[in-house]
C-alpha cells in the first residue's frame, strides 16, 4: 500500500482509477418530477421533504443558468445521472465494505488517514455513503456524526428539519433548487455545547459513475463554546463524458463556538463543480474556511459567512489551482450583520497552461455592523502568456463606522528568484515548482500534515512540465 | 429627449446580480439641447473646429451613446500648448459634446468647469497621437439638485499621456464614465478624481482601461468623502490584454466617511491574459481616525471642524494635480462648505 505522505508515490493514477460501473443501481438521466419522486422514496424520505424536492424542482425550473460566471453550456441535465446507488450498505465496519469499493478509498488513502491523524470518517461513493464511523470517545462526549438520511428519522429529525436548506434556500440560485429536488448522501454532524473535538473529522466524496452527479448534502451544528475541525475531500476518475457536483454544505457556529472547515477539492478535469456553502455565526463565535481547489473542468465557488452575532469573525484562506481546460471561478463572500465582527479574506490563484482562474468576492457591511472591520487580499500567479487570471471583489459598506481594506495583486514568477536558485543548482522546473509551493503556502500551513503534503504534491504535478 | 431608463456605466465583467453593482439604470432625461461652450482662454498653439468630431473612441458610459447627438466642438493642438479653460453652463437642461485631439508631440492641457442648474450631460471624446500629452482637468459644479452625466473616452497611441483630472463637488444623481485604450507601447493613463457627495446624492463611477500596448501604464486615484445618507459606487477595470507585456495598472481608493447611513460600493476588477504584467488594486474605508480628532481637539478644534480640514486636505491633494492655477483657485473655492458658491460666478 503506497503512503500518500511520500511525494514520490504521488501520481495522478491516484485519482484517475475507476472501477466498472455496472454493479450499481441507477435512475435514468434527467430531471423530471418522476425521477425526483423516486429518489425521495429511494431515501424514504418523510412527507416534508418530499415536498420540499418536489417544490425545489419547480424552482430549478422557473430559474435562470447564472449570467456572469464561466460558461456552463456543456453541462446537459438530460444527460446527468441524479441517483447512483453503489451495491452496498452504508456500514460502520470497514471489513463490511464491497472490496471494490475498500479498495477504491484505500488507493484514496482514507482508512490510513483515519487510523492516524482523524475523529472520525464519513465515505460517499456515488450517491451513498458506504461507511459511516467515529471514535468511541468521541462519540462518548456526546458528538453525533452520521448520514443525513439516518439522522432525518432518529432524535435528530426535528434539528434537521428546522436546518435543512435554512441557510441555502432553493431560491438562492438554480443549483440550490437543484440541489433540494435531488441532494442525496451528506453527513450531519452535531457537537453539543463546550465539546472541542481536538482531532478532525473528514468526509470524503468519491464519484465513480460516468455522467453522473454528485449532490451530497452536509450539515454541521457546532453548539456554544464547542470547536470542531471538519475536513472534506473529494475526487473523481476522468472520463470524456460531463459530471455534475452541485453539492451544499449548511454551518451553524454557535454562541463563542469556533469551526474550520477545510477542503482539498480534486475533481476530475471533466467535472462542474457548482457547489454552496455556507456558514452562520453567532456572538463571539468563529468560522475559518481553508480551500484548495485544484481539480474540476469548471467550477462556481464562494464558501459565505453571515456574521450575525456580535463579535463574530471569519476567516477564509483559500488557494486555485487552474491547468489546461479548467475554467474556475472561486472565492468567498462575507456579509456583516453583527457589531464589531472581523473577517479576513485570503486567497491566492494560480493560473498555467491556457487555465483560467477567477477570483471573485463580496464583502457586505450592514447598517448595524458597526465597528466591524473586513480586509480582502487577492494574489495571482500567471505561468504563461495563454492562461488568465481576473479578480472581481465587490464591497458594499453601509455603516460610517466599518475600517474596510482590500488589496489585489496580479503577476508572474520573478526571473530573478528562478535565476537564483537555478544558481545553487536547482533546476528550472524545480524552482519554478518550489516558487510556486511557496506562494501557496498560506494555505498549506492552515491543514494538517498529512492534508499540507498532499496539497503541495498536487501543485508538484501541476507544474510538472510546465517548462518550455 | 425622455427615456425608458436607460442602462449606464455596467460592469465589463459581470457579477452576481443581487449585489447590483452591474450596471446603473437612469431614468430621468437626457437633453436634446446643446450646450455651446464659453472660451474663456484658448491659446494660439490650439484650433477650435465647430462641429467636428472624432471616431473609434470607446465609451465606458453603456446606452448613453445613443443618445448624444447634437452640436460639437473639436481642439485641435499640434504644438506646445498652455492651457486652455471652457466653461459649460448646462441650465435648463443641456448636452455638450467636446472632442480633443492632440497630434504628434504636441501638449494640450485644458480646464472645462461645468455649472448651471439643470441636467448636465457631457461627452468628451480624446484621441491623442504618438509623443502627445492631453492634460484634463474638469470641475463639476453644477447645481446640488442636479443629475449630471459624464462620458469621458481617450484612444493613446505611442508615447501619448493622458492626465484626467475630476472634481465632482455633488449632484443628485451623478454618473461617470471614464474608457481609455491604450494602444501605443509606453503610453500612460493617469486620473486622479476627488468627490464629495453630499446628503441624498449619489455618485456612480465607472473607469475602464485597456492595456493594449506594451509596456503601458495606467494609475487610477480616487478620493472622497461620503456624508450622511449619500450613495457612491466605484467600479474600475484594469484590462491587461494579451500583448501587453510589460504593462502596468494600478487603481487605488481612499474613503473617508462623514456621518452615517452611507451606501459605499466598489467594485474593482483586474482581468488579464498576458503573463508579463502587473495589476494592482487597494482601497482603504473608514472612518476619521479617532486618534487625528483627539490632536486636533487638543489644539482646540471641534470634531466637525476636524472632519471638514481632514476632507479637505484629500480634496486639496487632487486640485494639485491641476495645471491652470485660476481653475485650480476656483476648485478651492468650490469645495469649501460655505455658501460661497464660486462656481456659479466662473
Amino acid at each position: 500500500m503506497k503512503e500518500k505522505s511520500q511525494v514520490e508515490n504521488i501520481d495522478r493514477n491516484m485519482y484517475d482509477f475507476r472501477n466498472e460501473d455496472t454493479d450499481n443501481y441507477k435512475l435514468n438521466a434527467g430531471l423530471t418530477e418522476e425521477i425526483v419522486d423516486k429518489i425521495s422514496k429511494e431515501k424514504n424520505d418523510p412527507a416534508w421533504m418530499n415536498l420540499f424536492r418536489l417544490q425545489s424542482l419547480q424552482i430549478y425550473n422557473q430559474m435562470q443558468v447564472p449570467n456572469w460566471g464561466p460558461p456552463i453550456d456543456g453541462l446537459d441535465m438530460d444527460n446527468i445521472v441524479t441517483y447512483v446507488r453503489p451495491n452496498t450498505k452504508m456500514s460502520a465496519k470497514w471489513s463490511d465494505v464491497p472490496d471494490e469499493i475498500k479498495d477504491t478509498f484505500e488507493r484514496l488513502g482514507i482508512p490510513q488517514a483515519e487510523r492516524k491523524s482523524l475523529a472520525g470518517v464519513g465515505a460517499q461513493y456515488d450517491s451513498e455513503l458506504v461507511y459511516h464511523n467515529v471514535r468511541e470517545e468521541v462519540a462518548a462526549m456526546g458528538v453525533v456524526y452520521t448520514d443525513l438520511e439516518s439522522a432525518m428519522h432518529g432524535e435528530y429529525a426535528d434539528m434537521i428539519r428546522s436546518h435543512f436548506m435554512k441557510l441555502v434556500k432553493p431560491t438562492d440560485h438554480k443549483f440550490a433548487a437543484l440541489h433540494g429536488a435531488v441532494w442525496s448522501g451528506g453527513s450531519f454532524v452535531y457537537v453539543p455545547p463546550h465539546v472541542k473535538v481536538e482531532i478532525p473529522l473528514q468526509s470524503y466524496f468519491r464519484l465513480n459513475a460516468p455522467g453522473a452527479g454528485q449532490f451530497e448534502h452536509t450539515l454541521i451544528i457546532v453548539d456554544e463554546g464547542a470547536d470542531l475541525h471538519f475536513i472534506e475531500g473529494c475526487s473523481a476518475p476522468k472520463y470524456n463524458v460531463a459530471n455534475l457536483h452541485a453539492g451544499c454544505v449548511e454551518l451553524f457556529v454557535g454562541k463563542n463556538a469556533r469551526l474550520r472547515y477545510s477542503t482539498i477539492e480534486n475533481w476530475s478535469k471533466n467535472m462542474y463543480n457548482l457547489n454552496t456553502k455556507r456558514a452562520t455565526v453567532e456572538e463571539g463565535g468563529t468560522m475559518e474556511w481553508v480551500s484548495g481547489s485544484f481539480g474540476s473542468h469548471v467550477s462556481y465557488l464562494y464558501p459565505m459567512t453571515i456574521l450575525k452575532g456580535k463579535n463574530s469573525r471569519m476567516e477564509f484562506t483559500g488557494i486555485t489551482f487552474a491547468g489546461k481546460g479548467q475554467n474556475l471561478d472561486t472565492g468567498a463572500k462575507v456579509v456583516h450583520i453583527g457589531e464589531n465582527t472581523s473577517s479576513y479574506i485570503n486567497t491566492k490563484s494560480i493560473s498555467k497552461d491556457g487555465g483560467i482562474s477567477t477570483f471573485r468576492s463580496s464583502v457586505i457591511v450592514g447598517k448595524n455592523a458597526h465597528k466591524s472591520k473586513a480586509a480582502v487580499s487577492c494574489q495571482s500567479l500567471m505561468l504563461d502568456d495563454i492562461s488568465r487570471s481576473d479578480t472581481i471583489p465587490a464591497m458594499d459598506i453601509r455603516t460610517g463606522d466599518a475600517d474596510v481594506g482590500h488589496e489585489a495583486r496580479i503577476g508572474r514568477i520573478s526571473d530573478d528568484a528562478v535565476f537564483y536558485l537555478m544558481s545553487r543548482g536547482i533546476s528550472e522546473e524545480d524552482a519554478r515548482a518550489m516558487i510556486v509551493g511557496g506562494f501557496a503556502d498560506n494555505v498549506s500551513k492552515e491543514l494538517p500534515l498529512e492534508y499540507a503534503v498532499e496539497m503541495n504534491n498536487l501543485i508538484r504535478l501541476e507544474m510538472k512540465g510546465a517548462i518550455g | 429627449m425622455t427615456n425608458e431608463n436607460i442602462i449606464l456605466n455596467p460592469l465589463p465583467v459581470p457579477t452576481w446580480n443581487s449585489l447590483k453593482m452591474n450596471e446603473a439604470s437612469y431614468s430621468g432625461e437626457i437633453p436634446a439641447v446643446s450646450c455651446t461652450p464659453e472660451i474663456k482662454k484658448l491659446p494660439d498653439a490650439l484650433k477650435l473646429v465647430q462641429n467636428a468630431t472624432l471616431d473609434g473612441i470607446k465609451s465606458s458610459a453603456g446606452e448613453l451613446c445613443a443618445f448624444l447627438t447634437g452640436d460639437s466642438v473639436l481642439i485641435e493642438s499640434d504644438a506646445d500648448a498652455s492651457p486652455a479653460v471652457l466653461n459649460y453652463d448646462f441650465s435648463g437642461g443641456k448636452t455638450a459634446r467636446l472632442f480633443l485631439h492632440a497630434k504628434e508631440n504636441a501638449t494640450l492641457p485644458i480646464s472645462v468647469v461645468m455649472t448651471g442648474e439643470g441636467t448636465a450631460v457631457l461627452e468628451i471624446k480624446i484621441q491623442a497621437d504618438s509623443g502627445s500629452t492631453v492634460d484634463l482637468s474638469i470641475i463639476q459644479a453644477v447645481g446640488d439638485s442636479c443629475d449630471v452625466i459624464t462620458d469621458i473616452g481617450c484612444t493613446c497611441e505611442k508615447n501619448a499621456t493622458f492626465n484626467l483630472t475630476k472634481l465632482e463637488r455633488g449632484g443628485k444623481s451623478e454618473y461617470v464614465a471614464v474608457s481609455v485604450d491604450l494602444f501605443g507601447e509606453h503610453s500612460t493613463f493617469s486620473a486622479n478624481s476627488g468627490y464629495r457627495v453630499k446628503t441624498n446624492q449619489s455618485l456612480d463611477m465607472n473607469y475602464v482601461v485597456r492595456h493594449t500596448g506594451r509596456k503601458t501604464e495606467s494609475n487610477i486615484f480616487a478620493s472622497g468623502i461620503l456624508e450622511n445618507d449619500s450613495a457612491k459606487l466605484f467600479r474600475g477595470t484594469i484590462d491587461l490584454i494579451k500583448g501587453c507585456a510589460g504593462a502596468k495598472g494600478t487603481e487605488n481608493e481612499d474613503i473617508l466617511l462623514l456621518g452615517d447611513n452611507q451606501v459605499n460600493q466598489t467594485i474593482p476588477l483586474i482581468l488579464c491574459d498576458e503573463e508579463d504584467v502587473e495589476g494592482n488594486h487597494g482601497a482603504s474605508i473608514g472612518r476619521l481616525d479617532d486618534n487625528i480628532i483627539f490632536y486636533l481637539g487638543s489644539r482646540g478644534i471641534s470634531p466637525e471642524a476636524a472632519e471638514d480640514i481632514i476632507a479637505h486636505a484629500k480634496l486639496d491633494a487632487i486640485i494639485s494635480h491641476i495645471p491652470d492655477e485660476e481653475i485650480k483657485t476656483l476648485a478651492h473655492s468650490l469645495i469649501s462648505n460655505s455658501e460661497a458658491d464660486g462656481g456659479e460666478d466662473a
